[in-house]
């Protein structure tokens, strides 16, 4: 997948956008409670969602979560391997 | 308990007001029209905060793609590097000032979130050297200016959303 962390949107590797991340909450991974139905997904207090670390899941997978369920929170970390990341010129 | 350890007490995220931002001389005094007061800050580009690019022109076709991540160079074979790594400040904004539209009856001590910051802050840092903005903050309003509330060191390379 590709991040471009300016705008914050996640691509699939083909450009199809998965999605915008947008989180007004400055929460912090470590502190965050494990969700107990999924290893690779936190709890956020703040908002009662689940957050996906998307180091654990392909392209297509978090496509589909994204699709089935907009509200979805990823979690992106910029030096996890299954990411590129893109700049798309100057913003704003 | 003392009054100032009132004003100290920061409250939870979803019970401050939200400070809007005017980027140009037409919002920013729209917003006055409308009874807030914009508290004008000339913008000042932190030389920490940086992006990188290459470009990559394919042989045959002449066709470019830019690059930003080093893992993302194309082959050899088919592509030729035409811009080297550079970095660069990847913001333009509208207007060298934006202000805070500040409502009436902001008062000294209360916490706030600046949807749109300002200030140049770091918000992130990529191990490839990219520093990256921080877009949005907590602040206190001290009568005269945003006291922001924010440690650059704290997940300091996650994106969440």
């Amino acid at each position: 997948m590709k991040f471009n962390p300016i705008t914050k949107e996640l691509y699939k590797e083909d450009g199809s956008l998965i999605k915008k991340l947008n989180c007004p909450y400055k929460v912090s991974w470590d502190k965050l409670i494990p969700a107990k139905e999924n290893p690779n997904a936190k709890l956020c207090s703040n908002c009662n969602h689940h957050i996906i670390d998307t180091s654990a899941y392909s392209d297509e997978e978090l496509f589909s979560m994204v699709q089935s369920k907009p509200d979805t929170c990823l979690k992106i970390n910029l030096n996890q391997n299954n990411i590129k990341i893109i700049n798309n010129g100057i913003l704003e | 308990m003392a009054f100032w350890n009132n004003w100290s007490k920061k409250p939870e995220r979803e019970k401050m007001r939200v400070i809007k931002t005017a980027r140009d001389i037409e919002s920013i005094n729209e917003a006055a029209k409308e009874g807030f007061r914009p508290l004008v800050i000339k913008l000042d580009r932190s030389k920490e905060i940086s992006s990188k690019f290459a470009v990559f022109q394919n042989k045959l076709t002449g066709e470019i793609i830019d690059v930003g991540d080093f893992r993302g160079n194309p082959s050899e074979d088919d592509y030729e590097c035409v811009i080297e790594w550079t970095s660069y400040y990847p913001h333009n904004f509208p207007s060298p000032y934006a202000a805070y539209l500040l409502p009436k009856d902001l008062e000294k001590g209360e916490w706030v979130f600046l949807e749109d910051l300002i200030e140049d802050m770091i918000g992130a840092k990529w191990n490839q050297g990219d520093v990256y903005r921080l877009e949005s903050a907590e602040a206190k309003w001290n009568g005269k200016r945003f006291e922001i509330h924010y440690d650059p060191k704290k997940d300091s390379h996650e994106f969440m959303g």
